[in-house]
């Protein structure tokens, strides 16, 4: 009876670390899986949330253009914008003066683009050049070279 | 007669049974294995092309409005960028599903491209292992204007076809 009690035990353990190192192997993966899914889905909402503090806050930079210009010349740090009031939660804005253009394409830059002095707006990791162009006599904000942190 | 001792019809059976009940045991095992690798591959297969399809989303987003600046067929396209010392950039992307394979790999070029004779005159090129098996772009200027505000990107992974439609960010914004 003994010999009968030790094979079915061994039985048992065997069974047991192999549905284990199964199960084990199983949720290693998931788990790789699901963190992918989760972390796209946290990068996701942040950025949708900081490209919505830009929008608004590119409208209202464009609406002040000139005085924005002004401060930002005027300021060796970035000028702070609290759009707060507005969006009822908390949205802070950066203001910063665009250092230089280095385009390195053979293609040609897009005319629109090209003569004009701009603002860089940045939102969390998200920030893009507005400039002031003129076309048919029209005063136009025209955003561009949007860019993506790695953080977001 | 010692009792203690097994006679050969008891271990006939227990043999017999011995074998049956691994055999359902292994079985089992081996079912549970294949279908968890199979939704193991299915799901990392998944996770692969949906990680693609954001790098290409991303690339698109910066991409210049310009239709001059694009070359549709190809999938090549201009990409305006602010780099971390905030200078302007600007470069020349392209996204191609290498056809060879049939598992779907893509490969990203970027550096110089002539839009007028259109070939790349620079370009490093980088792959990446996705189950897309077919990329297409189509641009969707307003009627009147030469500046594009979306594009739709249809996509094969897996043998069903999928199409996103994504907004540029580089627009007029007043």
């Amino acid at each position: 009876m003994k010999h009968q009690a030790g094979a079915a035990l061994l039985i048992v353990v065997a069974l047991m670390g192999l549905t284990t190192t199964l199960i084990m192997h199983a949720w290693f993966i998931t788990s790789l899986q699901f963190d992918i899914v989760q972390q796209r889905e946290l990068w996701y909402k942040k950025f949708y949330a900081a490209e919505m503090v830009l929008n608004v806050g590119l409208v209202q930079v464009g609406k002040q253009f000139e005085q924005f210009k002004k401060r930002v010349d005027a300021s060796k740090e970035p000028v702070t914008v609290d759009l707060s009031s507005l969006l009822g939660q908390d949205a802070v804005l950066f203001v910063t003066a665009l250092r230089r253009q280095s385009g390195n394409s053979s293609a040609t830059v897009d005319s629109l683009q090209s003569k004009t002095d701009g603002l860089i707006v940045r939102s969390g990791q998200l920030q893009c050049k507005l400039s002031k162009v003129e076309r048919d006599k029209e005063i136009h904000f025209v955003a561009s070279h949007f860019t993506i942190g790695a953080g977001v | 007669m010692n009792k203690t001792a097994f006679t050969l019809i008891e271990l006939l059976v227990y043999t017999v049974l011995f074998s049956f009940f691994s055999l359902v045991a292994f079985g089992f095992c081996n079912v549970v294995y294949s279908f968890l690798s199979l939704s193991c591959s299915q799901s990392s297969r998944a996770t692969k092309t949906a990680l693609a399809l954001d790098m290409i989303r991303k690339d698109l987003m910066s991409a210049c409005p310009d239709q001059a600046l694009w070359d549709q067929q190809k999938c090549i396209f201009c990409l305006e960028r602010l780099d971390t010392f905030g200078n302007a950039m600007t470069t020349s992307v392209g996204w191609e599903v290498i056809t060879n394979n049939k598992k779907g790999e893509l490969r990203r070029s970027e550096g110089v491209y002539s839009f007028s004779e259109k070939r790349w005159v620079k370009r490093s090129t980088s792959n990446f292992g996705s189950g897309i098996t077919a990329l297409q772009v189509k641009l969707t200027p307003p009627s009147n204007e030469s500046r594009i505000t979306r594009v739709l990107v249809t996509h094969q992974s897996d043998g069903s076809e999928c199409d996103e439609i994504i907004v540029l960010r580089n627009r007029v914004v007043l």
